[in-house]
């Protein structure tokens, strides 16, 4: 299963074209106002309910309509990425992807590689 | 303020061997706001350490609570009787002061608390005063010398100011090159043949812990012995 945060203005657009187009049914989509809006915290819990992956899907660089919230997300990504490899679970974990709202193809890339590097892991997505 | 850092994860799970019930305690005040250790940090830290338990079969019962003040026993009051390790997220001050709360808790830090500072930007805290006990900053434009230059001099730059930079790091501006700018902004360099005279560190950490004691607030019988009476 990979949860995957997805901003209201593009990342839950993008989602739902993808999830419309099928293939994605171990994807759980979670809306937020704002990638820079989830907070580390939120992200460990869905570890602990059972996600095997963490997707936080924001706004462009530079195109945020929160101007810098998908920079933080960006960032709070990679701090995320290392300490769930502190707490023990493989890499490839948490990522971050930026898209506009019409790109769905590279929402489903993200997820399909998310979903690829923890199989490889020997995890199961 | 306060400012400190978040301990590295691994270090923290070093110090929680053999523990059974496990607090991550927040505070509200300074290390909220330099994003050390404050509610959503010590959230974060919870479930870090409960989904650490869960896939080590570690055992752990993991919870948060975040205080006002962690360095006030007021604000301490929902620890009352609790036995287990609490992880403080608070300042030094704060560990400290829920330790001797709680004596029967083993407290372990959760961050490392490194100044008394103020924020620069975002997510930049720089250190602004060394607590010497004997503050001059009426003779030097508002900076402090002691605790933002290098060298703590109280007279002057050094050789090693160069372009208002310190030769420490290419970061740190010349406390003593701010000075000089601001007194004469402010029309006020004449305070430079100030000549400071060194520094009675007494004031400072060299007599051992400190201690202040505000006579108006003393309560009851030691209040009486201030005011001469019996």
């Amino acid at each position: 299963m990979i949860v995957c945060y997805c901003c209201s203005r593009s990342g839950m657009p993008a989602a739902l074209l993808a999830l419309e187009e099928g293939g994605l049914d171990d994807v759980i989509v979670r809306e937020v106002p704002c990638a820079g809006s989830v907070e580390q915290w939120e992200v460990l819990r869905s570890f602990r309910q059972g996600a095997e992956g963490v997707l936080i899907v924001g706004c462009l660089l530079e195109n945020c309509a929160h101007h810098y919230g998908s920079e933080v997300a960006a960032r709070r990504s990679l701090i995320l990425e290392r300490t769930v490899q502190d707490i023990g679970l493989t890499k490839g974990r948490v990522a971050m992807v930026h898209l506009a709202e019409q790109q769905s193809a590279r929402f489903r890339r993200a997820v399909e590689e998310m979903r690829a590097t923890i199989r490889e892991q020997g995890g199961q997505a | 303020m306060i400012i400190a850092e978040r301990k590295p994860l691994p270090e923290v799970l070093g110090m929680l061997d053999g523990s059974n019930e496990i607090l991550v305690l927040g505070c509200r005040s300074c290390t909220a706001i330099c994003l050390a250790g404050g509610e959503k940090e010590s959230r974060a830290l919870s479930e870090a350490l409960a989904l650490h338990s869960e896939l080590k079969g570690k055992g752990w019962k993991v919870d948060t609570l975040t205080v006002e003040r962690a360095c006030e026993k007021e604000f301490l009051t929902p620890l009352n009787g609790f036995k287990g390790t609490v992880v403080s997220m608070a300042c030094g001050v704060g560990a400290q002061v829920v330790q001797d709360h709680g004596p029967e808790a083993m407290v372990v830090p959760g961050v490392n608390t490194s100044n008394m500072g103020a924020p620069e930007g975002m997510g930049v805290f720089v250190e602004k005063c060394a607590g010497c006990g004997d503050c001059i900053i009426h003779l030097t434009a508002g900076i402090c010398p002691i605790a933002r230059c290098a060298k703590s001099l109280l007279n002057g730059p050094c050789g090693g100011s160069q372009n208002g930079l310190c030769e420490v790091s290419k970061e740190t501006p010349c406390a003593w090159d701010q000075i000089i700018r601001s007194l004469e902004r402010s029309g006020r360099l004449d305070l430079l043949n100030v000549n400071i005279p060194p520094k009675d560190w007494r004031a400072s950490r060299n007599g051992g812990p400190r201690r202040v004691v505000n006579q108006e607030a003393l309560p009851g019988a030691a209040q009486n012995g201030w005011r001469g009476e019996p």
